[in-house]
């Protein structure tokens, strides 16, 4: 997902191939089988949890920071990690420096599967997150 | 010997070494070699052009510095121009673009490396490249293979 707002760059929603299996497994479940066969299903059900799960975290950093950040419509892709983020780190290889990850586990029942979110904010975005969050940093010290 | 190349490096070595480099996305593994001293050389290029971005010290990251490297190396190695031959893996798009006009930095590379090949008059013999897959590649100096492995696919030789 492409950011804009406040704070623009790159959103990635990162999951195991076991774990796009257990979640198969999981809407499999919820749909009684009428959907086990068609990866297209799953892969449009795990965009619409990466949907989401952005807007929530980004309403967080929002609350924390007062920065506003909209996310695009989510795209996916089954291959190589770092194919995957191969052209944000290329089109920001030469400025950016560090990126957010932000480690999930959700437990639904008794299965369990892992994500990761990167926020790769552009250069420009990345000072403005960071002292804004400096800046609330410094009013927890005070109060 | 096996070496691996990561996204902004190159390396040069000769038969029997095995060169190999994970993880192609946009970025795009230009190989050249020299089937008479079995000599040759992988650039992992992440950028096409060196002029339009601060060169700094990685010269194996844009596509001119990159090939102009691999040929001086070659060169030292005793290579001559006429018998260099090319191969070009990646410059995919992984996500499709709502905006079809949108020119991936994938494709610039593919054209940016071929427009410089051509100038040095170095045939391209063998190439994989664009769609949306991700790709990954060994090179084998003894026959200056290039072997693309493909995820859920079986390697092919180009």
């Amino acid at each position: 997902m492409d950011l804009v707002g406040d704070v623009t760059g790159t959103l990635y929603m990162l999951l195991s191939r076991d774990d796009f299996e257990k979640i198969s497994i999981l809407i499999k479940n919820i749909s009684h089988g009428e959907m086990s066969d068609d990866e297209n299903y799953t892969l449009s059900t795990v965009a619409e949890i990466g949907n989401v799960l952005a807007g929530v975290y980004l309403t967080s950093i929002h609350d924390f920071s007062s920065l506003t950040i909209y996310h695009t419509i989510p795209c996916t892709a089954v291959d190589m990690i770092q194919s995957i983020i191969d052209e944000t780190l290329v089109n920001l290889s030469k400025t950016v420096p560090d990126i957010f990850i932000f480690i999930n586990e959700f437990v639904i029942k008794t299965l369990s599967f892992k994500m990761y979110l990167l926020l790769i904010p552009s250069p420009d975005s990345f000072d403005r997150l960071v002292s804004s969050l400096q800046t609330i940093r410094r009013g927890i010290h005070d109060s | 010997m096996i070496r691996e190349v990561h996204m902004g490096e190159g390396f040069i070595s000769k038969s029997p070494d095995i060169i190999m480099s994970q993880g192609l996305g946009s970025c795009v593994v230009v190989t050249i070699y020299d089937s008479r001293n079995k000599i040759g050389g992988l650039a992992h290029v992440m950028l096409p052009d060196s002029k339009r971005y601060e060169p700094g010290m990685v010269p194996y990251k844009y596509a001119d510095t990159a090939i102009l490297y691999l040929l001086e190396g070659l060169k030292a190695g005793l290579s001559e121009k006429p018998y260099l031959i090319a191969k070009l893996v990646g410059g995919a798009q992984m996500f499709k673009k709502l905006d079809q006009t949108d020119v991936g930095i994938g494709i610039q590379n593919i054209k940016a490396i071929k427009r410089i090949l051509q100038n040095e008059k170095i045939p391209v013999v063998g190439e994989d490249i664009g769609g949306h897959v991700g790709r990954s590649v060994e090179f084998h100096l003894e026959f200056g293979t290039l072997f693309v492995i493909k995820i859920g696919e079986n390697p092919r030789s180009i």
